[in-house]
């Protein structure tokens, strides 16, 4: 009994504390800093519009969404800026970009993806009812970064002058792989929980409302229920393939059929990317580097 | 600790219990506090919610008083559609559960945003509606109107909302608002 407890903490310490190259968070911190990026880019060029002085969400407005001052609501934690601010959208999407190519470019080590988190945040707490469906996972993506941003440089192969290992590029990697493992079960038990994701018509449905980029006629139509299906079954062979390691390349493969189904069936490219940039903790583009790190920080432990 | 918090937050999105309600509000200062609190997320594309249904808002403006120019339509394609249906949610939401304060404060945001666009009083806005797309192809005109109001001016440059429905009483009761241009 007591050797099984121990075995159960080893395997825990293992998964958690075993110190991992830097390098290994260097394509998840590329790709996270390039899309907060391109969603600060939309910020200053839109969010003014949306949630400026006169935007069509003034902070009155916004205020009573929360439930300001109601109890029980939590509008009491929420500090954005902007309810008191309302001209600096501007500034904190400028801010924003700013830290996010310094993320990229691996500059500012915590700072760069702290500011970005911070300045997403900002907007996050400002207009919550406008998140859209990408937003939580950057954020949380930039929130993990901040623990440890890995190697700080553009390069994503790892070198020869390549970092000591540390422990926190390993936490964040699997607290980023555990997020985007309970994002999918939540994803798909939300879409289980409605008829039209298991009679096939949630597909054709978004075809007919042009929302992503596949445009069928009516004869086209087991095109949606087959898309249908794919989007349920993609994303069950990702959770799997996420804890089971016999399964690990069937489920990269099928997240990228999922990513596809988001961009046929949605069109939401921030959402595909989003996916796409946490899903590097799990299944880096570079598998064999990783391999590699993996087998030269076991050759330097020993 | 933190991982279970996400996954109760993800798991509350839409429906909760009274006991996950609890932990909620006593998880709050953390997330809210550090954003990793989400609701509402259409995270499973599509929706029988009414509230997801395509809806648009119209106005009447001085210079066109008899014709109803759209502003604001979630079922049209453009690069803002999401953050538009996003934006349409609670006020559909608030028409429907009737709450007169919330729908007062959501039009009177757009209502400043709008005029703080004109460039002369002929576009000075004189009712305004919320309408539901689906239902208006296919229904009468009055069943797809989720709310209709018309603008009361004030001396002091504000204004509030008379409903449709208060038209037809004696003494018409006009939705107060906090906003003024």
């Amino acid at each position: 009994m007591i050797s099984s407890w121990d075995e159960t903490a080893k395997g825990w310490n293992t998964v958690w504390f075993t110190p991992r190259a830097p390098e290994a968070l260097s394509e998840t911190r590329i790709a996270t800093g390039t899309i907060a990026a391109v969603h600060f880019i939309g910020l200053l060029i839109q969010g003014t519009e949306w949630i400026g002085p006169h935007g069509w969400l003034n902070v009155d407005a916004g205020k009573y969404l929360i439930g300001d001052a109601v109890e029980g609501t939590g509008s009491f934690y929420r500090w954005s800026i902007l309810y008191w601010f309302p001209n600096a959208v501007q500034t904190v999407a400028a801010i924003g970009l700013v830290a996010s190519l310094t993320t990229v470019a691996g500059i500012g080590a915590r700072l760069s993806p702290f500011l970005a988190w911070l300045c997403m945040s900002t907007f996050q707490h400002r207009a919550p009812m406008l998140t859209l469906i990408h937003e939580p996972l950057i954020v949380a993506l930039l929130a993990y970064l901040t623990i440890d941003p890995g190697r700080l440089s553009w390069t994503v192969r790892p070198g020869l002058a390549s970092g000591q290992a540390r422990i926190g590029v390993n936490v964040v990697l699997q607290l980023i792989r555990c997020h985007l493992w309970i994002w999918i079960a939540f994803s798909l038990s939300s879409m289980l929980a409605n008829t039209v994701w298991w009679n096939g018509e949630a597909g054709w449905f978004l075809i007919q409302q042009s929302r992503g980029w596949l445009r069928l006629g009516d004869d086209w139509q087991w095109i949606g229920q087959f898309l249908t299906h794919l989007v349920i079954a993609s994303q069950t062979v990702v959770l799997l393939g996420m804890i089971q390691s016999a399964c690990t390349l069937l489920g990269k493969w099928c997240l990228y059929l999922f990513i596809l189904t988001v961009l046929l069936l949605i069109g939401d490219w921030m959402y595909a990317s989003v996916l796409f940039a946490a899903s590097l903790a799990a299944w880096p583009v570079h598998l064999s580097d990783r391999t590699s790190l993996s087998k030269q920080h076991n050759v330097s432990t020993q | 600790m933190h991982l279970g918090a996400i996954g109760l937050t993800y798991a509350t999105n839409w429906r909760r219990s009274a006991l996950q309600d609890r932990v909620l509000v006593w998880l709050q200062p953390y997330l809210i506090g550090v954003n990793w609190y989400q609701e509402m997320l259409p995270i499973e594309w599509i929706s029988d919610s009414n509230s997801t249904k395509k809806v648009r808002v119209s106005i009447q403006t001085a210079s066109i008083p008899n014709e109803w120019q759209t502003v604001l339509d979630s079922s049209r394609n453009s690069p803002t559609r999401t953050r538009s249906e996003r934006f349409m949610y609670p006020l559909v939401e608030l028409a429907r559960s009737e709450d007169g304060q919330g729908i007062t404060n959501m039009l009177a945001s757009i209502v400043l945003h709008l005029e703080g666009e004109k460039t002369n009083d002929s576009e000075t806005i004189l009712r305004i509606r919320l309408e539901n797309v689906s239902m208006a192809a296919s229904e009468s005109d009055t069943e797809s109107v989720l709310y209709e109001a018309s603008l009361a001016r004030f001396p002091s440059s504000e204004f509030g909302f008379v409903p449709e429905i208060e038209k037809h009483r004696s003494v018409p009761a006009i939705e107060s608002t906090r906003n003024s241009p």
